[in-house]
């Protein structure tokens, strides 16, 4: 039989970079994490305007967004060895490039990207906010820390989630680029299997199977969340079991639901 | 006794209130009427401080509150004292009728929920909604809406409730049953502050009127006094426009 495709090549490829799932996750979650703590606290400066810190916010924004990652990425490699030098001749200590790991690399430039995105999609939710609650709220009496924690985070969670969702789904094929900072995560090993037996599409094919059904299994996820956060479209404890179904059903038909 | 005394605001080089006074005694109806864009809506704003006045002080018997000089506290504690209803309701788009309702007690006055909860279920069953409990603001109409809110300041005891043109959001058939739950409470002696564009709602419910225009109040009685024999050439002609004060067609 004519093997210029080898499908059994691929299934065996994709067994073997299945180990290589955990990096890659392991990357976009951390990264993830950072990011969107990083990208509040930005948000949270550039929507109180805070003076300095609001422009210099503004040009690490801008830059985030106006240059590849993968520039990025060596950048980071190769600045960081750069300013552990300098640092090292001023204050006369002794840092060692040998001693970062090289995911060190890859998290720092990917979490510092995804923070720039977060903040805009962050504070484009806050300002979406219905200003009228957030007076109500004022007009209760209630402090500034709980009308954060109690009004205006839950609502801006719910408008920032499918955003978010998608920025994180962008992040996880970012992670493919980890390999120019040396980290040997799925991609970098589909080359390495790819170079072994010069059957480079089998492996670059189980690569891609295994990034589909990993971003559809999280695209799931974002819609579950997205579905729990949301005001759900029909009255949850109505008397009538019967109607409440009734309703759902025609509801889903309509595409309301999930 | 509620005092309010020399309120001033601008914005920019527009004077919106430029000095206003005047006393609210204990079970009161105040209803302030007036053209559009005379301030009316930010007078009550600058009563319970969500609009920040330019000067003036608010006194409730005892504690004063000073509006330029005051500590956080004293903002909070103005704010518990008073309780608004929006135009546009402004419901907790992410909470239950009964959240809604519940939030103010337990988040601000630290009332345990079980007990909070009693309290909310009978306020709603004052304004006719305690069988929509579990439901969500953008399952009710406008007029269900704003007796949510309306049942959410009750339910905090405020002293003085400030309605703030509770009906120009809702179509003609709802603006009944929210004016009927005004009077209503109205009639169980709470002491209130009504901005209204509804004239015959203002005649029958307001113990005391007020006819406001540039940020000044141009004149001040009771309900008959305003309605039957306005002092003011502007008042007259204010109410004539809003067909209060028939004038005949012609005269010989």
């Amino acid at each position: 039989m004519l093997n210029i495709f080898d499908i059994d090549v691929v299934f065996k490829d994709v067994k073997s970079l299945l180990l290589f799932v955990p990096i890659t996750l392991y990357i976009s979650v951390i990264s993830g994490i950072i990011g969107l703590v990083l990208g509040f606290l930005l948000a949270v400066v550039r929507i109180k305007k805070i003076p300095v810190l609001n422009q210099i916010v503004g040009v690490f924004i801008s830059f985030m967004r106006g240059t590849p990652i993968i520039v990025q990425l060596y950048i980071t490699y190769f600045g960081i060895p750069i300013a552990f030098m300098y640092i090292n001749y001023y204050k006369g200590t002794n840092l060692q490039v040998a001693n970062v790991p090289p995911i060190v690399y890859a998290l720092f430039a990917l979490a510092l990207n995804t923070g720039a995105f977060c903040s805009v999609i962050i504070q484009s939710a806050f300002e979406a906010i219905n200003q009228g609650e957030i007076e109500a709220a004022a007009a209760l009496g209630m402090t500034g820390r709980q009308r954060m924690f109690r009004i205006i985070i839950p609502e801006a969670l719910e408008l920032a989630l499918p955003n978010l969702g998608n920025q994180f789904i962008g992040l996880i094929k970012g992670t493919s680029l980890a390999f120019t900072c040396s980290v040997v995560e799925m991609t970098a090993q589909a080359k390495i299997i790819g170079a072994r037996g010069y059957r480079y599409f089998e492996a670059y094919v189980a690569l891609a199977i295994i990034y589909w059904i990993m971003i559809i299994v999280i695209e799931q996820l974002i819609k579950l969340i997205l579905h729990l956060v949301k005001v759900p479209d029909v009255v949850g404890d109505i008397e009538d079991k019967k109607l409440y179904k009734k309703q759902k059903k025609l509801l889903k038909k309509q595409g309301g639901l999930l | 006794m509620i005092k309010i005394r020399d309120i001033k605001k601008s914005f920019f080089s527009n004077k919106v209130l430029d000095g206003i006074s005047f006393d609210i005694e204990a079970g009161d109806v105040v209803a302030i009427i007036g053209p559009s864009g005379t301030g009316k809506s930010t007078l009550l704003r600058c009563i319970n401080s969500i609009t920040k006045p330019d000067g003036g002080v608010i006194e409730f018997d005892d504690f004063k509150f000073d509006t330029k000089d005051h500590s956080k506290k004293d903002l909070i504690e103005l704010r518990k004292k008073t309780s608004m209803v929006f135009q546009q309701f402004n419901l907790f788009s992410k909470k239950t009728v009964l959240k809604n309702v519940m939030e103010g007690l337990t988040v601000v006055q630290k009332i345990p929920k079980k007990e909070a909860k009693e309290i909310a279920i009978k306020e709603l069953t004052k304004v006719h909604m305690d069988d929509r409990q579990q439901y969500y603001p953008k399952h009710l109409s406008g007029g269900q809406q704003q007796r949510v809110a309306i049942a959410r300041a009750l339910a905090m005891q405020p002293e003085l409730l400030l309605f703030d043109e509770p009906t120009s959001a809702l179509d003609p058939e709802l603006v009944g049953e929210v004016l009927d739950t005004i009077k209503e409470i109205a009639n169980e002696g709470y002491t209130m502050i009504v901005v209204s564009h509804e004239m015959s709602f203002v005649r029958n419910v307001a113990t005391k009127v007020i006819f406001m225009e540039n940020g000044k109040i141009v004149e001040m009685g009771t309900a008959s006094q305003i309605f039957d024999s306005p002092q003011n050439e502007r008042t007259k002609e204010f109410l004539i426009k809003n067909r209060v004060v028939i004038q005949p067609e012609y005269s010989i």
